[in-house]
């Protein structure tokens, strides 16, 4: 004979289940004895009050609460709210910084930058005649867009960014223009160029 | 009573319920109901009829008035809890304190998956666990009730009624920390089986075992004479 688990009894006991769903019950009194204990523990706990406070309680309570809070300050942000602001900006001045120094590099007769060498033994033909399309500017006047685009960062963002251990450095624009493609410098200058020719009109 | 434990915490999680809290804040309309008192001055009218979407994302604006409005919607219910671990006023009331502020700080960490309710039953929980566990519970005595309203009972039976809630509430205090925290989320806050689960990180299963434990354990600690 199987007795009643203890879920069955809780269900049985809170009325979930129907005692007539339960045929056991009407052959083994230890169960019924168990249901019954079961029982009467919740009806004795159930009979305790929950001791109310005073109303002026309440107002005061609010207030400790508040004051408190006010105390300990605003809600801590989340990682990516404190690193949001100082990681655009280096975004930013990493995209500006790249497009200087592959100007440069344009412009520089022989200028093989040092980890561009595998990605030049995997350029297509297309990509090689491409790249003869990538001559100096006359005058570069793109230059002159890039430190404008500069200038607009305000100095306590940068201050920011160094803050939170983000500066960017020469040599790591070096690094990452000399891993750009020609391709990739052909768009970018395209873009400085439209962007010149719509500042021009 | 069984059937009658039907939990009913409002303000359930409404994911696409206006994030616009700015605008109707801006805006407010009451419906013309009595504004509502935080901390102890007429209430913010802007927030007091937000939903707890809103009002969380107000909170996290830093407008420490919508927060106001969550204490002022949970307080008498997260007192209680604390209450029915401690048994006496002073450290539910600091407890409660507790729950809101550890509540406010971890604000940003609450992601709607269950409503602000259950959030708070589960910080709840756990500060008062932590709290019991390094401190045995004071209750109060019979004569530090007087604010209790007995309605039409007899000098005698407030009397034989006080000495009898006394001795659950001090068995009570006995159980362990899982079984008392199940025995009290299920009888006196009427929360569900998988509510329970939910505060607690256990399955539906679990509870029910650790409520049966809990109420044999009460019958044996009580005896006999006073169930």
């Amino acid at each position: 004979m199987r007795h009643l688990q203890s879920e069955e009894l809780i269900d049985l006991a809170e009325g979930a289940q129907p005692e007539s769903s339960a045929l056991h019950l009407q052959t083994c009194d230890e169960c019924r004895r168990r249901l019954t204990d079961l029982r009467a523990a919740m009806a004795a706990a159930a009979d305790v009050d929950v001791l109310e406070p005073s109303p002026l309680f309440w107002d005061h309570f609010s207030a400790r609460v508040h004051d408190a809070i006010a105390a300990d300050g605003a809600p801590p942000r989340s990682l990516w709210d404190r690193l949001a602001l100082p990681l655009s900006i280096a975004a930013c001045a990493a995209v500006i910084i790249a497009a200087v120094v592959s100007l440069r590099v344009g412009r520089t007769p022989g200028f093989v930058p040092s980890g561009s060498a595998p990605v030049a033994s995997h350029t297509s033909p297309a990509d090689e005649l491409a790249d003869a399309d990538v001559a100096p500017f006359p005058d570069d006047p793109s230059l002159d867009l890039v430190a404008d685009l500069a200038s607009q960062v305000a100095q306590a963002e940068w201050d920011a960014a160094g803050a939170q251990g983000l500066e960017t450095h020469e040599d790591t624009a070096d690094k990452a223009v000399g891993q750009l493609s020609a391709g990739e410098r052909r768009e970018l200058q395209r873009l400085l160029k439209e962007e010149l020719t719509r500042r021009g009109a | 009573m069984g059937q009658s434990l039907a939990w009913s915490i409002p303000g359930t999680w409404q994911p696409q319920a206006n994030r616009a809290w700015r605008e109707r804040a801006a805006d407010p309309v009451v419906d013309g109901a009595k504004p509502r008192s935080v901390a102890g001055a007429p209430a913010d009218v802007a927030f007091g009829h937000l939903d707890e979407t809103a009002l969380v994302e107000a909170c996290l604006a830093g407008r420490l008035e919508a927060f106001d409005v969550i204490v002022e919607r949970h307080r008498r219910t997260v007192y209680q809890l604390c209450y029915r671990f401690v048994s006496n006023h002073e450290d539910a009331s600091d407890l409660s304190q507790d729950v809101f502020l550890r509540a406010y700080r971890g604000l940003r960490g609450f992601r709607g998956g269950s409503s602000l309710a259950t959030w708070l039953y589960r910080i709840g929980v756990n500060v008062c666990l932590n709290r019991v566990s390094i401190k045995t519970p004071q209750t109060e005595s019979i004569d530090e009730r007087q604010h209790v309203d007995r309605g039409a009972e007899s000098a005698p039976e407030r009397l034989l009624k006080g000495e009898r809630a006394a001795r659950v509430r001090a068995a009570i205090a006995q159980l362990p920390r899982k079984q008392r925290a199940t025995l009290i989320l299920r009888i006196y806050q009427e929360m569900s089986h998988q509510q329970i689960a939910d505060v607690l990180g256990s399955s539906v299963g679990a509870v029910k075992a650790n409520f049966f434990h809990a109420l044999g354990n009460l019958k044996k600690l009580l005896g006999d004479e006073i169930l």
